[in-house]
């Protein structure tokens, strides 16, 4: 039968395809190539970190675990009001306790337990002893402890209550451990502009890890919230008033910002810089967590369609050049050989700068590079003039500044000299020569004192300064107030103190926030980098014989003069943390491009 | 209440339809039954697949998170227990406490390597716990201490220590994420007091899951679909020849025998269609064999009739011309005389009848169509009827009404058909009483003529208009009846498109009925008279009995759907 036949075949061609459907189904495909893209890398606005969570007391602890457990509670980030915290207090205290006022910072605390109690005691006194290290305000900054010091930081009084002891005092504010602050605050960078609007200025904060928002959201909300008060009167912000944050979120390899209608308004009023500077901003603080991530900002969860009908998004190529200073990178190095001033090329080699700076004759010392490296400023033998002399043919030393008994010149970003006359012991002057005239500056803080030096750093926006005052020798941070009535140097700071015999020798900008000091005692010298920010600092091993420092970024370089020898030397501090000879031939005084 | 039952009755009408649908069409009850066997193959097997796939899943993920969480317990414990090594310094000052370091405590420390070790994509949270000890408790990222289940915390207190206890949930919840994720937890008790839980989301299981599952319901419906429509196909193959092989078979009913199939192929449908043109080739050659058959028949009868008449002229006329001397013959001689000619009158008019009848038969027979008043034509027949009845000593009783009844009718036949009537009544009616009604409608005009005879046996309604029927075989015909009178009269009933019927029940006598449509061609609806007397009607109905009066209905239809 030739229906028979036919029924057979397509019986056959569907088992067939059955079986090749379900072979195709059942295994992986081998020996085609498999195809896949970049995707995104992670999500970076999510770090894992980990959280103390608080536990209520325990009617069976003593004294000594309930403050323990109390201590513990003030640390748990996910309980925004303390309110598990406040079961270790007394019904009075817990009403009246307010938490959010500071943050005050201890290390190697230790909690004195009263001793032998007897079985009806109603009250005990438990105190908690260690080294007071720092605090944190309501705004987040934090502020070490210039000379941290052990010994009592609080007593408590404990009441025996029914279900067990309760504190019964307690004073307002956070008491917390240095631990506690690493695992629940991070420290984080805000970034703000100069009063130009054209360069970045770093503020630095604590901001305590919310469970609820993304860390990066934080970061953002607190942008917006503004400088710290230190720096509010020189810096500007970008993002206007008004403007909050909808979300933070990454989306393709992208970071999202979603803003409401307030930096809308702002951008649109304010044109292409004021986008550039937004961005910035914004780019700069998220990079903290981001790296190089493109920022697209978004206007109340829609796209922003800037001028150019694109979308805003933001490359790092865009904000991360923002501000030059910010990103490090090769700079020319600069020395004083032989009276002139060289450039340091490869493998140490010296070039004398074009002009009349580049030729031995007049002796200049502390060399000054300006901003694009293409004017140096000095002082002259004498200490009482600043000339200043383009690195170019025929480049001449001109004076700019003439004082009594000045100090080294520093210049700002913005192409202006700084210097300090030395009227008296205790009296000084600071003036300024933008390229026209010479201004003297209202600094309250300096003009009564003796300052050994002064240093504008490379934002334009802060000053450091060394100066001599009865208490002794300090490191002052100050900033620069730029106003229609004048430029003053206000908030001056004291960052160090110089310990008894101790000199401070000299001090450098490293980057926007971090000063090196170099100090020389009688156990030898010493190069800490001091945040200006919170005053936290760092030792580096120093080598015994170094003068004068300079530094930008990674690149840290000392003049040393060895007095035995009559030998001068330049080093800088390589890699493997070591100091290593720069050059071969003998050189003083190096200096960076500003700082 | 009401919109609810609006609805349950549309319901119920909907799935009446969808029945009667049903049943008529043989496709569509083989596709809703291929769709339900196949919804419920596909069902089970979708529910199994699914089963196989999510338990498949959910274990590779348990294994792989049981391993995460075993090495992550080796690391913990080794960090934790530099903590419990002196665990009587605890608060209780030392500077060798490494509590109070400047260092991280160890459980901070664990944490954090823990957290680490889960990446950033955070595969994974996990707490570490010591509710005894003070400050004794972390958690990594966002994860909420809610999430860790009561039945695990008791277990653990039940359990060994360093057993990991695995337990699938579907509540990890997060901060800031008020809804809560399936996940996996796994906690386990270290020998320091120490509770540790790892923390799986499972969330990407899930969706995988759910994505299967919906390929799975697609592809099921898509299958159930493509089932149902190749079952419609298939049957449509199989259906349509069979539809219109029912469609030749209507057709061929309806009297058109040269109706044929088409055959295609070899296959059993058009063998089917093969035998079916046969079958109907070989009925239409019988049934024009057995018309050619019958009509000879007809013709023979006639024929006969038409040949019978010249000898019987004659012998009539010798028999007449006998009768009319059969005074000079002796007695026996005369009677003989008599008799022939009352037997010759009677064959004269049997062979009229048979010649009436042989008309009908050729179809012949025409209407001679007048608007007369069938209360004139009755009295007419009684007239004719009434030397015969006076014979027989029976009594008319007439029932006229007193406006006139006018139809459009023969009334040489009407008379004819009243006279066989009332004959037959009075051969019948054993010399009681007859009544003769008229009924008149819009539409239609009746007579009835009622006898108080022997009646009809049940059966005989239809056979009393049979061709020489007779009740009794053995009673003689007294009037001198042909036997042809009532088949006639039917006859003659039909031609006018009207009914003769009979009733009859033993004892009561019988009563037959003529129904006319009062414009001729027009339809007989019903009649004005009812079929059984009146009387007889209500007697049954006082004594609450149904049984001869409803047999009367049937019957009565039967013979309403025979004529119409």
């Amino acid at each position: 039968m030739t229906g028979g036949w036919r029924r057979r075949l397509l019986a056959g061609c569907v088992a067939l395809a059955a079986v090749a459907a379900g072979s195709g189904c059942a295994t992986i495909p081998t020996g085609s190539p498999a195809e896949f893209e970049e995707g995104v890398q992670g999500d970076p606005l999510r770090k894992p970190y980990v959280r103390m969570i608080a536990i209520p007391p325990r009617p069976e602890w003593g004294p000594a675990q309930v403050l323990e457990g109390f201590l513990a509670a003030m640390a748990a980030v996910d309980d925004p009001g303390w309110s598990v915290a406040r079961r270790y207090l007394t019904g009075d205290a817990a009403r009246s306790w307010r938490p959010n006022v500071r943050v005050t910072v201890y290390d190697k605390g230790v909690i004195k337990p009263p001793g032998q109690l007897p079985d009806n005691a109603r009250e005990a006194r438990v105190t908690l002893q260690g080294t007071r290290v720092g605090a944190i305000n309501d705004e987040g900054k934090y502020s070490a402890e210039l000379e941290p010091q052990g010994g009592l930081i609080q007593e408590f009084k404990l009441v025996k209550e029914p279900t067990g002891w309760r504190i019964g005092e307690v004073p307002h504010g956070l008491l917390l451990t240095e631990a506690d602050i690493r695992r629940s605050y991070r420290k984080v960078k805000l970034y703000y502009l100069d009063s130009t609007k054209r360069g970045l200025v770093v503020d630095e904060v604590r901001v305590p890890l919310d469970p609820k928002i993304d860390f990066a959201e934080s970061i953002v909300r607190r942008l917006l919230k503004g400088p710290t008060a230190t720096l509010r009167e020189a810096v500007r912000n970008a993002l206007p008033a008004g403007t909050r944050l909808r979300g933070v979120w990454t989306e393709d390899d992208k970071v999202i910002v979603d803003l409401n209608e307030a930096a809308a308004n702002a951008i649109s009023s304010g044109g292409g810089d004021d986008v550039d500077a937004m961005a910035a901003q914004i780019g700069w603080t998220l990079n903290q967590l981001t790296e190089r991530w493109e920022v697209e900002i978004r206007v109340n969860g829609d796209p922003y369609y800037a001028s150019s009908g694109t979308p805003l998004r933001v490359g790092y190529d865009r904000y991360g050049h923002f501000d030059p200073w910010l990103t490090g990178g090769v700079r020319d190095t600069y020395v004083m050989a032989n009276g002139a001033l060289h450039t340091v090329g490869a493998e140490g080699k010296l070039t004398p700068v074009a002009g009349q700076a580049g030729q031995p004759g007049e002796a200049h010392i502390d060399p000054a590079v300006a901003a694009q490296g293409r004017t140096v400023a000095a002082l002259n033998a004498d200490g009482d003039a600043i000339e200043v002399a383009p690195l170019a043919q025929g480049g001449q030393w001109r004076r700019w500044i003439t004082g009594e008994n000045l100090t080294a010149p520093s210049w700002d970003r913005y192409d202006t000299v700084w210097t300090v006359a030395r009227v008296g012991e205790r009296s000084s002057r600071v003036y300024r020569h933008d390229g026209t005239r010479q201004v003297r500056v209202a600094a309250a803080g300096l003009e009564t004192v003796g300052v050994q030096n002064l240093r504008v750093a490379r934002d334009g926006v802060r000053v450091a300064a060394v100066v001599e005052d009865q208490a002794g020798v300090h490191v002052k941070v100050g900033i620069i107030m730029v106003q229609a009535s004048g430029t003053q140097i206000v908030n001056l700071q004291t960052l160090a103190t110089a310990a008894d015999g101790q000199k401070i020798v000299d001090i450098a900008w490293r980057d926007a926030t971090t000063l090196l000091v170099l100090t020389s005692s009688k156990s030898g010298q010493e190069i800490i980098a001091v945040s200006v920010t919170d005053g936290t600092s760092e030792p580096f091993k120093a080598d015994a014989r170094i003068d004068s420092i300079t530094a930008f970024e990674d690149r840290i370089i000392a003049g040393v003069m060895d007095p035995e020898e009559g030998k001068s030397e330049v080093l800088y501090w390589d890699s493997k943390g070591a100091w290593v000879p720069l050059l071969k031939n003998p050189a003083t005084s190096p200096a960076l491009p500003l700082g | 209440m009401q919109i609810l039952r609006g609805v349950r009755r549309r319901a119920r009408r909907l799935a009446g339809r969808v029945r009667r649908a049903q049943q008529r069409s043989l496709q569509l009850r083989v596709v809703t039954s291929t769709l339900v066997i196949s919804v419920t193959v596909v069902a089970v097997l979708g529910f199994f697949l699914m089963q196989q796939f999510t338990t498949t899943v959910v274990q590779g993920r348990v294994a792989a998170a049981g391993k995460d969480a075993l090495a992550d317990r080796t690391a913990i414990v080794g960090q934790l227990n530099e903590q419990t090594a002196d665990p009587d310094d605890q608060g209780a000052g030392g500077s060798g406490d490494p509590r109070q370091s400047a260092t991280d405590l160890p459980i901070d420390r664990a944490a954090t390597a823990l957290a680490n070790r889960a990446g950033e994509s955070s595969r994974y949270t996990v707490i570490i716990r010591n509710l005894t000890i003070p400050g004794a408790y972390r958690a990594t990222n966002e994860i909420d201490p809610r999430s860790i289940p009561t039945k695990l915390e008791h277990d653990l207190r039940d359990a060994e220590p360093n057993e990991p206890i695995p337990q699938l949930t579907s509540s990890l919840y997060h901060i800031g994420d008020p809804e809560p994720q399936p996940g996996l937890v796994i906690g386990v008790r270290v020998d320091n007091g120490y509770e540790i839980f790892h923390f799986f989301p499972l969330t990407e299981e899930a969706e995988l899951l759910s994505s299967v599952r919906q390929a799975l319901v697609v592809v099921g419906i898509a299958l159930v679909l493509l089932l149902a429509a190749i079952a419609s196909l298939v049957t449509r193959q199989v259906v349509t020849p069979v539809r219109l092989a029912r469609q030749a078979a209507e057709r061929l009913a309806a009297g058109r025998l040269e109706e044929r199939l088409q055959v295609r192929g070899e296959d059993d449908l058009a063998r089917l269609a093969a035998s079916f043109n046969e079958m109907a080739a070989n009925l239409a050659l019988k049934i024009h064999q057995l018309e050619e058959l019958s009509q000879v028949q007809r013709q023979f009868v006639s024929d006969v009739s038409h040949e019978l008449r010249t000898p019987l002229t004659t012998v009539r006329m010798a028999a007449d011309l006998l009768y009319e001397a059969r005074e000079g013959f002796d007695a026996s001689a005369a009677r003989a005389a008599e008799l022939m000619q009352a037997q010759l009158e009677r064959f004269e008019s049997m062979l009229a009848d048979l010649l009436e009848i042989s008309r009908y038969d050729a179809g012949a027979a025409t209407l001679d169509i007048d608007s007369v008043d069938v209360r004139n034509v009755v009295l007419r027949a009684v007239a004719d009827s009434e030397a015969l009845g006076e014979k027989q000593g029976t009594r008319f009783d007439l029932r006229l009404p007193s406006e006139p009844c006018m139809a459009e009718i023969d009334s040489r036949r009407v008379e004819r058909i009243l006279r066989n009537l009332l004959f037959n009544a009075i051969e019948h009616g054993e010399g009681k009483e007859i009544v003769v009604t008229v009924g008149a409608d819009r539409d239609a005009v009746a007579v009835a003529v009622r006898d108080h005879g022997v009646g009809l046996r049940p059966g005989e309604e239809n056979m009393v208009f049979d061709r020489f029927w007779r009740a009794d075989p053995s009673r003689a015909r007294t009037i001198g009846g042909t036997g042809l009178g009532l088949a006639i009269s039917r006859e003659d009933a039909m031609l006018h498109g009207g009914w003769l019927q009979a009733w009859g029940s033993p004892g009561e006598g019988s009563q037959f009925r003529l129904s006319l449509p009062r414009a001729a061609g027009s339809e007989l609806k019903g009649s004005p008279l009812s079929l059984v007397p009146p009387e007889i009607e209500m007697r049954r109905t006082w004594r609450g009995h149904v049984t001869p009066a409803l047999t009367a209905g049937p019957g009565d239809r039967v013979l309403d759907g025979g004529v119409s």
